[in-house]
């Protein structure tokens, strides 16, 4: 549908955020254009460094600042730019239209506070209701949540590191988001408990018409809740698309190499490949494409042109040069 | 015909007095493995894998059972008679980032080791033999004078083998060695392991609770749910045919990268680990067991071999043939 192309919850473009400390520049995001539509669910993977979590942040504009600075670039939040907003509209937006869940659910929860408290927090923060009001709806999340609403009294303590995620979940969907931003929720998370918060999140996504920025490390985790994937190498993206375009028709040589570094639990490997080489230093400027250095078919250009996001198809984008060559495939060596 | 394994625990248990009881670290766990093997030893936070490893090591006296090193039961041994046995049984920790003493620059946090052992005299032969660990791990001389804040993971990672390896070990207890790693810096730790235990005969003891990873690694695996082991096979065999529902769970709980027909249909199960204080005497898993029955409420089972070299604690799994009574299409009337 035409009219849905334009139906945008989240629209990133060339965001660029820098940190700036004592030894120096940290170019922590380098040119990001990203967006999500409506009722959808984006998977935004990369590893360690690559900038996942300063752009979630940038997109609540809640990048500390100091030493963080959003040096160009423009959000838009169903269609109302975020960097333009004032601190009231902020907090308004934050926690209601826009809510997030952290990963690591021992620190995002207060410790003196019941769960039942923090939950009728920011329904009482962002609604006119009386504080028992607000309390039956905590009740009601928490049942959402799987968790008995008799421990509505209890303290974050008293919950195990599964209990205390869905408590996190619950927080974060207390004001019916429209948009939803979950920073790697199973990570901390043991593998049978992994799968049953992942199953509460797939559920409470398909109940309601949010649009939700996944972001994880776990290509798994991806292949499990998301609709479109958005793979990101310091600090930009490299290739994006639908989770079959990503998965089953990988574009890009550092996508590529990030699926076969993975130990297979079907396939038992003979030995890992790892891709050779490490992540730029964020501190240096890039010129060129990031990944040229380790790319076994970089050529003179892609060390001092940035490559754009291309068009493959109408869903699968790609920011590669090698790609002006129309009969250019990979050849799956990108692995050591 | 079958040699004398490098160790072999018997009975192995740890209790830990807690203000609300007796905690079951660990709970009559037994395994033997030969020399240049891994022994894969999986569960998820809690069930005694940690713990397990930190015995082998005598890092903490067993409440009860026997440990063997080399035929030698050292269970008893005292801290000094333990400390020649310290460089021929080593560790690698979990976090590269704590583990470290971060005011000690690369050198001295590998040649600490040899120096403390008096493994070498001179000065220079401790830089040589430094520098040469360095390269066995693959680090470059030139990080020799730094600090390991300024190294990411996989180096500092690194710097934790070759301290490991810096007193010639026969055996390296890993406990989660890579899981503080990316998925890139992940693959090449676990290459460096392999080739290590290739070329110098090393014998691993694999604490994870990533299948994954074990699966690439391990010959045997054992798997652990409250401190008890509930299943043991070779590698392929406990991926090919598990049979304790909760290893099967367990399995089936890894999220696949796989988008498309190719996925498989996930099976959930419930409740979260119960506490592993005053445990009552009936199976430890049967409350969240989809396949409970009376008899799990009974006895806690024992591990028995239900095939050759595949045992498994199940009070259901007597013979190959009983596991199929565990799998989903068994639970429909």
């Amino acid at each position: 549908m035409a009219d849905e192309k334009m139906d945008y919850m989240l629209e990133v473009k060339d965001l660029k955020v820098q940190y700036n400390t004592d030894a120096g520049i940290v170019y922590a995001v380098n040119g990001l254009d990203l967006c999500i539509t409506s009722k959808k669910t984006l998977g935004l993977v990369g590893e360690t460094g690559a900038g996942k979590t300063t752009t979630a942040l940038s997109i609540l504009n809640l990048v500390p600042n100091p030493p963080g600075k959003i040096t160009s670039g423009e959000i838009f939040l169903a269609g109302k730019s975020v960097l333009g907003m004032n601190i009231n509209e902020l907090e308004k937006m934050r926690g209601n239209e826009v809510a997030m869940i952290f990963q690591d659910p021992m620190t995002a929860l207060n410790p003196v506070m019941t769960v039942g408290d923090q939950i009728a927090e920011s329904i009482m923060l962002h609604n006119k209701v009386s504080e028992t009001e607000s309390m039956s709806r905590a009740k009601e999340m928490l049942r959402l949540v799987g968790i008995d609403e008799g421990r509505i009294h209890d303290y974050p303590h008293q919950f195990s590191g599964g209990m205390r995620q869905r408590v996190v979940i619950a927080i974060a969907l207390a004001c019916h988001p429209k948009f939803l931003i979950a920073d790697e929720p199973t990570t901390a998370l043991d593998v049978t408990i992994q799968a049953q918060v992942l199953e509460l999140i797939k559920q409470l996504i398909a109940k309601s018409d949010m649009s939700v920025l996944l972001i994880t490390h776990d290509l798994g985790v991806v292949a499990e809740i998301c609709d479109e994937v958005a793979v990101m190498y310091s600090g930009r993206i490299v290739e994006k698309g639908t989770a079959d375009d990503v998965f089953n028709h990988i574009l890009h040589v550092y996508t590529e190499g990030l699926f076969n570094s993975l130990p297979n639990l079907r396939k038992r490997g003979e030995e890992l490949r790892p891709i050779k080489g490490m992540m730029p230093n964020p501190m240096e400027k890039i010129v060129g494409c990031s990944f040229a250095p380790r790319c076994p078919y970089a050529t003179k250009r892609c060390l001092s042109e940035i490559p754009a996001l291309r068009k493959m198809s109408d869903t699968h984008f790609v920011a590669c040069h090698a790609y002006d060559d129309k009969t250019f495939t990979l050849k799956g060596n990108i692995n050591g | 015909m079958a040699e004398s394994p490098i160790l072999k625990v018997e009975n192995l248990t740890k209790y830990f007095h807690t203000p609300r009881g007796l905690l079951h670290a660990v709970d009559d766990v037994n395994f033997s493995i030969n020399k240049g093997k891994t022994l894969g030893i999986v569960g998820e936070s809690g069930c005694g894998k940690s713990t397990t490893g930190r015995l082998i090591l005598k890092l903490t006296n067993p409440t009860r059972g026997k440990i063997f090193f080399e035929g030698n039961d050292i269970s008893d041994y005292s801290v000094s008679k333990m400390r020649p046995l310290r460089s021929e049984m080593q560790m690698i920790f979990q976090d590269p980032f704590s583990s470290l003493d971060p005011r000690q620059s690369v050198m001295q946090l590998i040649s600490e080791p040899i120096i403390e052992y008096k493994l070498l005299r001179s000065k220079q032969e401790v830089e040589k033999r430094t520098l040469e660990l360095m390269d066995i791990v693959g680090l470059a001389s030139r990080y020799m004078n730094t600090y390991p804040h300024e190294l990411d993971g996989g180096r500092r990672q690194r710097i934790g083998v070759a301290r490991a390896l810096a007193l010639n070990p026969k055996l390296i207890v890993c406990d989660e060695p890579v899981s503080a790693l990316d998925v890139s810096i992940q693959a090449q730790i676990l290459n460096l392991l392999k080739n290590l235990q290739k070329d110098m005969f090393l014998t691993y003891v694999f604490i994870t609770h990533n299948l994954s990873v074990v699966k690439y690694f391990s010959d045997d695996i054992a798997v652990m749910y409250l401190g008890q082991l509930v299943e043991k096979a070779p590698s392929e065999i406990i991926f090919q045919r598990p049979m304790h529902p909760y290893t099967k769970a367990l399995l089936a709980a890894v999220p696949v990268p796989v988008v498309g027909k190719d996925r498989s249909v996930r099976q959930l199960i419930r409740g979260e680990i119960t506490s592993p204080v005053n445990l009552p005497d009936e199976c430890r898993f049967a409350n969240r067991c989809d396949y409970c029955a009376a008899i799990c409420r009974e006895r806690n089972p024992l591990l028995r071999e239900v095939e050759p070299n595949h045992f498994v604690a199940c009070a259901r799994v007597a013979n190959p043939e009983d596991a199929y009574l565990l799998s989903p299409a068994a639970l429909k009337p």
